[in-house]
């Protein structure tokens, strides 16, 4: 299974790569808009992980450009803030709010990968 | 070329069409499924958009239910609309088509939903301003979205729309293609046909031709091919065959003709008998069968004769002389034919010279004879008979058996025949005579003066004559075959299938009367049955009755008319309250009204057919001599003369007698019509014993002076002053005086409106004997009700500066009697005008001193004439009337005003309530009774401080302390945990006329509402703002936070030891350093902004320093003129925010050169900041709007500027004031308040 993380803090990224790949998943990894768009068209990743808040291109935006391209796609929007009551992300699968302790995230993973498509 | 290889050419001839034909199909068909595909996925889109606006309009709704409502419900139904919307905006992320709009669309309901949030995050929407505003850009905002999404919505109906009419397109192209195909198919066919026949057909049919041929005994025929192919040998091989045919065939020959000449004459016996068959004609068919039979035996002759009146009389023959035909009668048993006709036996006759003489025919010289009778159902109907059978040579021949056999057969047949030409012929004369019958019949059925229709039990017309026509507006030939309630419903007249039915029911003769609009018809239907005895048809006929009918309406209308004259006349006679009678000439009763019963005491039983029974010996002369006047045909009017009643008393009547006439004009008869005239001569008497009855008036002013309601007052004066038991005028009505507009009113009439009713209302007083004293009781519990004469006095206005009898009845103060209105010196038209009377009188109402109205009294109805001792005594009574009337004037003003001072102070809706000087309150309204939920009683008498704070002392804070201690009103904003909220409490002293300090009235609002719906609405704002700083820091803190924590983790799992320890301590620290700073978001998004005390003057100094480089870029001349003004607590960031916007328009609305001029002031309580400018001002129109959200009239503008400003303004809880003219400028005031402190 493909994970397409993207995020603009390196260390975040390193952090899910590295936890992720110990579940056992294979990990894309973007940093800016462009580059997340082009890995998701190109490399056909089974779930994304987006954070809302980054410099370049705002998360939810992106969000929803992925969605146009391959609604199928699942995405988890992960944040540092709550945006829970922002409803833009009601487009995406799954919400969690940014934690050291990484199992919101595989559980929405685990979850969501397992939903038969 | 073979036969096969034709085949093979033909078959693929055959697919090569075909495949033509499919593969056309298919073009076909991929188009149109191809327009399929596109019409589906537009029609798929445009339910999308359809969700998507449904969606948007209903979050909207959602949150407009929230503002309006407050309702929680709402809340979560627009976190459920909203997650819709978002739902259905993405399923447009996998539609190609329009993604820019759509992004374009998302993008804007982010922002709708930005606006929406901020709505849903007021914790009191309702009322609230600001929701009000967001609900303002909201609705705009949805309004352009909703125009969005309905732009994409048309262009999808558009696809759809063009995909339809591809469709029409496509099935042109498709019916062009089968007409085409079936063309092209038709032609192809007929091309292999012709081919087919050239190189297949033609060989087989020569083959065919030359076997027919040979079938026919002509076997020197051959086939002539030269063919290589299959043909030729078959040809050949056939010749061959015909070969051999012929020489077998030569043997058999003689065989085949004998058997052939057996059947000839089988088969020609056949066809004669199918020729005598058909012939239905009789005399042709008997010379026919003569022939036939004669040609069939190879005879000399034949005869026929039939059986008429026993007589056998020949029909027919053949070979035979004709002229011996009449002389052969023969009678039954005569000659051969006789016998053969009564024994029903056939005869032949080898020799006849060796026969018996009466056997011998005469006249016919004949040798063989053969007879056989004419037979049917048993019945010898003739004879046919032959004689002389012809051998081939010309020699006379025997008859053989075989031939009696033959002729039997024939005869048989003949037999038949005749019988069958016979009833033919009966047949066509009995139709003769139907056709002859139906003529006369049809001439009979147009020409009979009335409609006939027939009609089936459909009713279904089967026939009408010409007068039918006259009923159902139409020609015959147009009804006939429709159903009569068709026809005759249209026209709306008679209805003739209405008789039938009845007809059909019963099966009897039925008829009706009808009416169709001026005319009238008799119908009568007529049943006719069918051979089951039940009713099939049924004929009607219609008859114009109209003239029998419109005779009969007449005479009935005149019976009518004359019957009602005379109930009339009755009615009138009976219902008179004089006494009518009708005598005969010789005095003897013929009617006596109710009138006569009453004035004479005789009923009407007790008279007729008697002499009058009530003339006074002392007049019975006169009596006579009146009689004998009026036989003569005088009229005798008003005679007053004398008349015994039944109980023996003499009374006066005036006396009416005239003539009866009948129609030819003779006397037949005396009318009387008398009146009672006693009571006139004692109305003196009356007068005395109304005298008498002075002490029954005393009750009736002491019963006045007990009521104090004026309508019933009035109303008891004017009853005394009717009553018969009071001063017995018959009516009163009382004026009294309007001295504002110098006139008198009508206020009040007692009295009978007309004759009828004083007698009706005479009558009943003196059938219930109601005592005065009775009916002011009943005025008193308000049983009496408005009359008619209330109604025509109210409407009179009399002015006092005319010379009228009531202006100078007011003037003098003194009565008026007036005795002939008409022709006296003092009219009053008015009077005879409502009133129509002629005497009256007039008293004055005095009453300390003072007139106050005009008593009004007349006698219309029993024509008493007013007297001097009348006056008097109403003159007196007078006095007391108006006393009376004053003091419930008097009383009704003062319970008028308590009343409404009353009402007011009930229903205000603040408390109010008052105290004594020492804080003991007296008085309370309704607003404080509910507000405590006490009884009035229970608040009433305590101290104030003890019921609305709960103390035991007055409250220092309290205005009312201060209205005490100063004496001066005082109004002050409180907040009383007691009362529970905060209240705008007005007190004012009551002071009595010496000055004196009485006590307090308390005015108390409730404005806590008001206050904490201020506060939520500015806190709600602070934290929005502070909410969106907050989420920048927790992005920048957060993020490293989980890459610490995260990697201790890993850390954490990847050591052992003290290692292993100190991961695990950063793990857990980063734990709690999370925790915290969830809850710190959590505080900070209620955002709250702190004022600071700052100087206006110095906050516009830095908002001038950002726009003084544009204002001299423009050229504009700018001023400021500071004022000495306190510092106040405003948040000093918002509020130059406020005035940079005011500015920035003013410097946009001012043309170079022209000039802005900026003050500060202090006005009373606030704070005032003036922007001036010399622009085009604004017009009265936009004047409203300016401050409104996404309000411009700039093309750049964002429409916000002067929102943010009005929002800004009202947080800091100021107001702004705007002044504008067209063409000179505007000017905009910023009031800010001067506060103390902070609460």
């Amino acid at each position: 299974m493909k994970i397409l993380i993207v995020d603009d803090d390196l260390h975040i990224r390193r952090l899910y790569k590295e936890e992720l790949e110990d579940e056992g998943y294979e990990i894309l990894i973007a940093e800016t808009g462009a580059e997340a768009l082009d890995l998701f068209e190109k490399e056909n990743p089974d779930l994304v992980t987006l954070d809302i808040l980054m410099p370049d291109v705002d998360g939810i935006k992106l969000l929803r450009q992925m969605k146009e391209k391959k609604p199928q796609v699942p995405i988890i929007m992960s944040t540092a803030y709550d945006y829970r009551d922002d409803f833009a992300v009601w487009a995406s699968e799954a919400y969690i709010v940014k934690s050291a302790e990484l199992t919101d995230l595989k559980e929405a993973i685990k979850k969501l990968l397992s939903k038969p498509a | 070329m073979t036969l096969k290889s034709r085949l093979s050419i033909f078959t693929a001839a055959f697919f090569l069409i075909i495949g033509a034909f499919v593969s056309a199909s298919f073009l076909i068909f991929s188009q149109l499924a191809v327009n399929v595909g596109n019409l589906t996925s537009a029609t798929k889109e445009h339910s999308h958009y359809e969700d998507v606006k449904y969606n948007i309009l209903e979050t909207g709704n959602a949150v407009r239910g929230w503002a309006f409502s407050g309702d929680d419900s709402f809340k979560s139904l627009y976190y459920e609309r909203l997650e819709n919307t978002y739902r259905s905006l993405a399923a447009f992320f996998v539609s190609p088509d329009e993604r820019k709009e759509m992004e374009g669309i998302f993008n804007d309901f982010d922002e709708l939903k930005y606006m929406a949030n901020d709505v849903i995050s007021a914790n009191r929407p309702v009322g609230n301003r600001h929701v009000a505003l967001k609900l303002r850009a909201l609705g705009a905002m949805e309004r352009s979205l909703l125009e969005r999404v309905e732009v994409l919505h048309l262009k999808t109906v558009e696809t759809i729309n063009s995909a339809e009419s591809r469709f029409g397109a496509i099935k042109k192209t498709m019916e062009y293609y089968l007409g085409g195909l079936f063309t092209a198919s038709a032609l192809a066919f007929f091309l292999l046909a012709l081919f087919m026949r050239r190189m297949i057909a033609k060989p087989f049919n020569d083959i065919l031709s030359a076997t027919d041929r040979i079938k026919s005994g002509d076997f020197h025929y051959r086939i002539e091919s030269e063919r290589q192919d299959e043909f030729g040998l078959i040809a050949s091989g056939f010749n061959a065959m015909v070969e051999e045919l012929h020489r077998t065939g030569e043997v058999n020959e003689d065989l085949y003709l004998s058997a052939r000449r057996q059947l000839l004459r089988l088969s020609s016996m056949h066809e004669l008998a199918k020729a005598i068959t058909s012939t239905l004609d009789l005399d042709e068919l008997l010379r026919r069968m003569a022939e036939d039979a004669t040609k069939l035996l190879n005879a000399r002759g034949c005869i026929i004769r039939l059986l008429e009146a026993d007589k056998l009389a020949i029909k027919a023959s053949f070979g035979v002389p004709k002229e011996i035909e009449s002389m052969m009668t023969l009678a039954l048993g005569e000659g051969i034919p006789g016998k053969v006709a009564r024994e029903g036996k056939p005869l032949l006759v080898e020799d006849l010279s060796k026969m018996p003489e009466d056997w011998k025919i005469p006249f016919l010289p004949a040798t063989s004879v053969m007879n056989v009778p004419l037979i049917v159902r048993g019945a010898v109907i003739g004879t046919l008979g032959l004689y002389d059978k012809m051998a081939p040579d010309g020699s006379i021949a025997v008859f053989s058996s075989d031939d009696l056999n033959t002729a039997e057969g024939f005869a048989s047949l003949s037999a038949i025949a005749i019988d069958k030409a016979k009833m033919f012929e009966m047949v066509l004369q009995r139709e003769n005579e139907a056709i002859e019958a139906k003529k006369r019949l049809d001439i009979l059925f147009d020409s009979v003066q009335g409609g006939i229709i027939t009609m089936g039990v459909d009713y279904r017309i089967l026939s009408a004559n010409r007068f039918a026509e006259l009923w159902a507006g139409r020609p015959v030939a147009e009804m006939t075959g429709k159903s009569a309630i068709e026809v005759f419903h249209e026209t709306g007249g008679i209805c003739p299938h209405c008789s039938a039915q009845a007809t059909f029911e019963t099966g009897e003769i039925n008829a009706i009367t009808q009416e169709s609009g001026l005319k009238y018809a008799e119908l009568t239907s007529y049943p006719i049955f069918g051979e089951d005895g039940k009713v099939t048809e049924s004929v009607v006929f219609i008859q114009d009755i109209t003239d029998r009918v419109l005779y009969q309406e007449e005479m009935l209308g005149l019976y009518r008319e004359v019957t009602q004259t005379k109930e009339y006349l009755e009615s009138l006679i009976d219902n008179s309250a004089d006494a009518i009678i009708t005598t005969d000439l010789n005095r003897v009763v013929t009617s006596w009204n109710h009138g006569a019963e009453k004035i004479y005491g005789y009923t009407a039983e007790e008279t007729m057919g008697k002499a009058v029974p009530f003339i006074a010996e002392l007049v019975e002369d006169a009596d006579r001599e009146h009689t004998e006047r009026v036989r003569n045909g005088e009229v005798l009017k008003n005679i007053e003369t004398s008349r015994r009643k039944k109980d023996g008393t003499i009374i006066d009547v005036s006396l009416t007698l005239s003539p009866i006439k009948d129609a030819s004009g003779a006397i037949i008869g005396i009318s009387g019509i008398s009146r009672d005239i006693s009571e006139k001569k004692q109305v003196e008497l009356q007068l005395i014993r109304r005298n008498h009855e002075l002490s029954r008036l005393f009750f009736i002013s002491s019963a006045m002076r007990s009521t104090l309601d004026l309508d019933r007052l009035l109303r008891m004066i004017l009853t005394a002053v009717t009553m018969g038991d009071g001063l017995g005028f018959n009516r009163s009505v009382l004026f009294l005086l309007d001295e504002d507009r110098n006139i008198l009113k009508g206020a009040m009439g007692v009295g009978p409106s007309n004759y009828e009713e004083a007698a009706r209302v005479w009558e009943r007083l003196s059938v219930e004997k109601k005592s005065l004293n009775e009916v002011m009781q009943e005025i008193e519990t308000g049983l009496s009700e408005d009359s008619f004469l209330d109604k025509l006095s109210a409407g009179i206005e009399i002015p006092l500066d005319s010379d009228g009898v009531f202006a100078r009845a007011i003037r003098e103060r003194v009565p008026f009697n007036v005795t002939d209105a008409r022709n006296g010196s003092l009219p009053d038209s008015i009077l005879i005008q409502h009133f129509g009377t002629e005497a009256y009188a007039v008293v004055p109402l005095v009453s300390r001193d003072r007139v106050i109205g005009v008593l009004w009294v007349d006698n219309l109805f029993n024509r008493r004439q007013i007297t001097d001792e009348d006056i008097r005594f109403l003159t007196a009574f007078s006095n007391q009337i108006a006393a009376a009337i004053e003091n419930a004037k008097l009383f009704e003003k003062v319970s008028f005003a308590e009343a409404e001072l009353e009402n007011i102070f009930r229903s205000i809706s603040d408390m109010v309530y008052f105290t004594d000087s020492n804080y003991v309150i007296k008085s309370v309204n309704r607003a404080v009774i509910e507000r405590f939920k006490m009884q009035e009683k229970d608040i009433v008498g305590k101290k104030c401080f003890d019921v609305l704070h709960g103390r035991s002392e007055p409250p220092h804070s309290c205005p009312h302390y201060k209205t005490v201690t100063e004496k001066k009103a005082s109004v002050e904003e409180m907040e009383d945990p007691h009362l529970g909220g905060t209240f705008l409490v007005s007190t004012s002293p009551i002071f009595d006329v010496p000055g004196n300090f009485l006590g307090t009235v308390h005015i108390i609002s409730d404005i806590t509402e008001l206050k904490q719906m201020r506060q939520k609405l500015a806190n709600a704002e602070r934290m929005a703002a502070l909410g969106e700083v907050a989420a920048k820091v927790a992005h920048e803190i957060r993020n490293p936070l989980v890459s610490v924590g995260g990697f201790a983790q890993r850390l954490e799992r990847k050591l052992d030891g003290n290692l292993r320890e100190y991961a695990s301590i950063i793990t857990k620290e980063v734990n709690r350093l999370e925790d915290i700073l969830r809850d710190i978001l959590g505080f900070v998004r209620q955002v709250r902004i702190s004022r600071t005390a700052s100087n206006i003057n110095d906050l516009l100094a830095e908002t001038l320093s950002l726009v003084r480089p544009e204002i001299a870029e423009r050229g504009i001349t700018f001023e400021t003129d500071f004022g000495n003004v306190p510092d106040i607590l405003i948040d000093p960031d918002k509020i130059k925010e406020a005035i940079l916007n005011i500015i920035k328009n003013s410097i946009q609305a001012v043309a170079p050169h022209g000039r802005i001029t900026i003050k500060t002031y202090t006005w009373g309580s606030d704070v005032v900041a003036e922007v001036r400018d010399t622009g085009g001002g604004i017009s009265e129109k936009d004047m409203p709007f300016i401050f409104d959200p996404f309000y411009t009239t700039k093309s750049g503008g964002t429409g916000l500027g002067l929102a943010i400003t009005r929002r800004v303004i009202e947080e800091h809880n100021g107001r702004i004031k705007t002044e504008s003219q067209i063409g000179h400028g505007t000017a905009i005031q910023v009031f800010l308040p001067i506060q103390k402190e902070e609460k």
